[in-house]
């Protein structure tokens, strides 16, 4: 549990056994100059039920950290776009460190039994700054059948953003430290991040990403659009059934006495 | 707009206070005489910031659904029974949804209300009225916390043996929309009785908003 994956090990990895497909729109990747790269990273880790469960992401570009929980080393040279996979712990607080050439970062992170989150370290909005520990909790709730989850989190060095899923504005206003979540259809979608509250031209893509049904699928913006270096990195996580079957037939009625009425709204 | 936190229990990370000064020293211009000057000073501990989530009102289950007529429904989750059999509130005052299809708040997909549209005991139910509403008609969804209007855009019959086959009626899929449905004449007493189901279908006027207390 306590290694991380190389960034080939893991695309290959990605490859071989998760029918996930992201690719970059075919369309420029307007204000970035060019398309952005890609890092996806995937759990097998179902749901906690009385730990919490914590993943640590990697996402302060150029930048390789030794990680360590409680003191215990769990990753070492992660650079940005890895994933340390999912380390079970005890509910209440632990420390979180992470080391690289320029300093350290410490945070206590307390997490609650029965809950996943992805402890992500990252840069803030201003540029220069020195990277920040957020908290991403990752959702258990089960979900309906022909869906999926899609979680986007802003850890970029950039505004606030808004995000268009297929054209249509989904979420607003979400700044660096945040995220927005939402149950889509499971299948091809188009996601853009938008400069919120103002017309121009998208902070990423628009990408192509397939969202596999009952699944989450969390995507962490990084990077400054000024440096033309947005990225994402992509972690998909499972989800419950949550047991509804499609309906097949509808019985309404029974009395009869509306035998007689006609319907003026039909054509 | 309503702005909820999904800290999943964690129960910490005040939102507000900007996080994690840099333990690094801050001027840089007095670096160059010293390239590495080996590890900074040892961090100091603080609280990692739980993530906020934003970006649109947090899905909800509708509870209400208030009619053309301005009749107020309330509504229950109705699941589908082994048989396949939407299992709509026997008191024909109350309306089901199928929790499968789009809460009120989800970006996409078809939010499946049905009720009875009468029964031997209870007579007349409210979804009768249905049957008389016509497009551009206004509806109201409410949630615990939300509230969204829609108008009606098209009201029509099917054969109530297709409903199976008509998955756009309670699909996740598409652009978000209300679905109602109710039973339609003709009545055929020895064949099943209503014959048809009246479907209708609205969208909807503007975005969810925060439901006013009453």
């Amino acid at each position: 549990m306590q290694h991380v994956w190389g960034f080939a090990m893991r695309t290959r990895r990605l490859l071989g056994l998760v029918a996930v497909i992201l690719a970059i729109a075919a369309a420029p990747a307007v204000g970035t100059g060019g398309p952005a790269a890609v890092r996806t990273a995937t759990d097998e880790v179902g749901p906690a039920d009385d730990v919490a469960t914590v993943a640590v992401v990697q996402a302060v570009p150029g930048v390789e950290m030794a990680v360590s929980v409680d003191g215990e080393p769990v990753g070492t040279g992660v650079s940005e776009g890895e994933v340390v996979p999912m380390v079970r712990l005890s509910p209440g607080d632990h420390d979180v460190q992470f080391s690289f050439a320029d300093g350290r970062v410490a945070a206590s992170v307390d997490v609650a039994a029965g809950t996943r989150n992805d402890v992500v370290v990252h840069l803030p909005a201003s540029v220069d700054g020195d990277p920040v520990v957020s908290v991403y909790p990752v959702s258990t709730e089960p979900i309906g059948p022909g869906k999926a989850r899609v979680v986007l989190a802003h850890t970029a060095t950039t505004a606030p953003a808004d995000v268009s899923v297929d054209g249509k504005l989904v979420f607003t206003n979400i700044a660096n430290g945040e995220y927005a979540e939402a149950d889509v259809p499971a299948g091809r979608h188009r996601v853009a991040l938008l400069p919120s509250g103002i017309d121009g031209p998208p902070i990423l893509g628009p990408l192509d990403v397939v969202l596999t049904a009952r699944t989450t699928t969390s995507i962490y913006a990084v990077g400054n659009p000024r440096l033309r270096s947005m990225d994402v990195i992509l972690r998909r996580t499972p989800l419950r059934d949550d047991g509804s079957e499609p309906p097949r037939r509808v019985d309404t009625g029974s009395a009869g006495l509306v035998a007689d009425w006609r319907l003026p709204g039909l054509g | 707009m309503l702005v909820l936190s999904a800290c999943g229990g964690t129960g910490s990370g005040p939102r507000g206070g900007q996080p994690a000064d840099p333990p690094t020293d801050p001027t840089p211009s007095a670096a160059p005489a010293t390239p590495d000057s080996g590890p900074t000073t040892a961090p100091r501990l603080r609280d990692a910031q739980t993530a906020q989530r934003v970006g649109a009102p947090e899905p909800e289950p509708p509870v209400l659904v208030v009619l053309p007529d301005g009749r107020p429904v309330p509504v229950r989750p109705a699941t589908t029974s082994p048989r396949g059999r939407l299992e709509v509130p026997t008191d024909i005052r109350e309306a089901g949804w199928w929790p499968g299809g789009a809460r009120l708040g989800d970006p996409f997909g078809s939010t499946l209300l049905a009720a009875h549209v009468d029964s031997v005991e209870q007579g007349l139910g409210p979804f009768a009225s249905l049957l008389r509403a016509r497009t551009g008609d206004r509806l109201v969804l409410r949630s615990r916390h939300l509230t969204q209007t829609y108008v009606l855009a098209s009201v029509r019959t099917v054969p109530k043996a297709s409903f199976g086959t008509r998955p756009w009626l309670r699909s996740p899929e598409g652009r978000r929309r209300l679905t109602l449905v109710t039973c339609a004449p003709p009545y055929d007493a020895a064949n099943g009785g209503y014959q048809n189901l009246a479907v209708l279908t609205a969208s909807p006027v503007g975005g969810v908003g925060p439901r006013r207390t009453p």
